[in-house]
């Protein structure tokens, strides 16, 4: 399954839980991550400051953008992140 | 609400109670069903803990009008915070400015500071608690171009009620580039604070009196415009992140959160600004127990014997009053209060006696009404009533 999913690193937890609630609101995150954005333990491949990153299902290729949809709700709501990546 | 019917509980000033049903449900639930630790692990019940201190942490940025909720740290209490930034950001050689009304959880370690080589400099107050502003811009603008490095402004004192402008007190602070620390402990929660537009500011909030939670809740908020990376950290320690640094990492609420957070506490206070959400919305709470207090102004001082301390009827002020009855001690008036008519007050200094040498009441003290949102028209009637009989006894100092 490798590439298939795309982690939000974070400095903080704090950063985090915003995160992760403002991916889950109904609408608010485009029809690519409405569906499974979930906390996880970081990967140990991934170094982060934070224990905890965002996951989300990075869909079919073709199916649209995912990380930049991330991207763009995160830096809409002003939650600060460390980088965005793929394992 | 668990209140007990031959108890009138006016000591909210002291701590709220009762509180609303949903904050012990609230700390129960997370003890029993998301009890691990929050921000540390990354299993389910540390994210069920995680989540529910981002939900206190989103209310009281809501609560304190700050727009970013990671500008909020959380605390013990208000003093803790009052403590961290106090002794965060100031160094020998600075200037610091404060009010006449201060609690002890601000005077204490201003005291402290001055030994320590800080400039402490108390700005006058008015006989009712008002903060005298030209005499604040004086002090705040220094001597030989040493402006104050912060200016520290009780928002509203807990021994009388007067409430500070906190408007023209930040455009003192930024006429001359200090920091303004707001001790919001009797206001934060209930009362319009609007951290964001108060320039280079500070908010030290208590969760456990207006916002209706429990104790051991609290923090320090900074407003847009703070500059968070002067505030030295003053307990270092664990926090999840940045784990491979033996450093206090320098971000926000990181920074200044080292330790296991107050998960139960949290979820309480969560559930304590989620009441008053619902409940018609914090004006609509300030509002009623403004007309509570000023009844009890209003019906204390018709008292034969009677004095009311603090704000003239109809100025700004929150829900704390003051009085003294002529022949009566507070200490036995407290006493005769809660043992004849169950009416429960606060008398003496209310650790603040700097405040009290203002209102003339040092060293005796006075007795404190504090009504809540749950206090009624009846309480008061009550309360005023226990008070009646008493006068006319003519007491016993």
């Amino acid at each position: 399954m490798s590439g298939s999913y795309g982690y939000v690193l974070f400095h903080t937890s704090a950063a985090a839980f915003r995160a992760e609630k403002a991916a889950r609101e109904p609408g608010a995150s485009g029809n690519y991550l409405a569906t499974g954005a979930r906390l996880v333990p970081t990967p140990r491949a991934l170094s982060s400051d934070c224990g905890v990153s965002l996951r989300f299902d990075l869909g079919e290729p073709g199916a649209g953008d995912a990380e930049r949809a991330m991207r763009l709700l995160l830096e809409a709501r002003g939650i600060p992140f460390d980088r965005i990546a793929e394992a | 609400m668990g209140g007990d019917d031959r108890i009138v509980y006016l000591d909210n000033a002291a701590t709220s109670w009762p509180k609303p049903a949903g904050v012990a449900d609230a700390m129960a639930a997370f003890l029993r069903d998301s009890g691990g630790n929050p921000g540390r692990s990354g299993h389910r019940l540390s994210i069920a803990a995680g989540r529910v201190v981002a939900e206190a942490r989103d209310a009281v940025a809501e609560a304190l009008g700050v727009g970013d909720p990671l500008r909020v740290a959380f605390a013990a209490n208000a003093t803790a915070a009052i403590n961290a930034a106090l002794f965060g950001v100031l160094r020998p050689g600075d200037l610091v400015v404060a009010d006449g009304m201060a609690h002890n959880a601000v005077a204490r370690p201003l005291t402290e500071l001055g030994r320590m080589g800080v400039s402490v400099k108390w700005i006058r107050c008015g006989r009712d608690g008002s903060i005298d502003l030209a005499h604040a811009e004086k002090l705040v603008r220094g001597t030989g171009g040493r402006a104050a490095r912060l200016l520290v402004v009780t928002h509203g004192s807990n021994v009388c009620g007067s409430l500070a402008p906190l408007g023209e007190l930040a455009g003192v602070a930024a006429r001359h580039g200090s920091t303004m620390l707001v001790d919001a402990a009797q206001t934060a929660g209930i009362e319009d604070v609007g951290l964001d537009s108060l320039g280079d500011a500070m908010v030290a909030f208590t969760g456990h009196k207006a916002m209706l939670g429990p104790g051991g809740t609290g923090g320090l908020a900074f407003s847009r415009d703070a500059d968070i990376g002067r505030v030295r950290p003053f307990v270092r320690g664990g926090t999840g992140s940045a784990s491979d640094s033996e450093d206090q990492p320098a971000f926000m609420p990181d920074r200044l959160e080292a330790g296991t957070a107050n998960g139960p506490g949290l979820a309480g206070l969560a559930a304590g600004l989620g009441w008053i959400a619902g409940n018609g919305g914090r004006e609509a709470i300030r509002d009623r127990e403004r007309r509570l207090t000023e009844a009890l102004v209003s019906g204390v001082a018709a008292l034969p014997g009677a004095v009311v301390y603090g704000p003239e009827p109809g100025r700004p002020r929150c829900a704390v009053m003051s009085f003294t009855l002529a022949g009566w001690s507070c200490s036995e008036l407290a006493l005769a209060l809660d043992e004849r008519y169950g009416v429960l007050c606060r008398v003496g200094l209310h650790c603040a006696p700097r405040a009290h040498r203002v209102l003339g009441t040092f060293p005796d003290g006075t007795a404190r009404f504090a009504p809540g949102p749950f206090t009624t028209e009846a309480d008061v009637e009550r309360a005023l009533g226990a008070l009646a009989e008493l006068a006319a006894e003519g007491g016993r100092a």
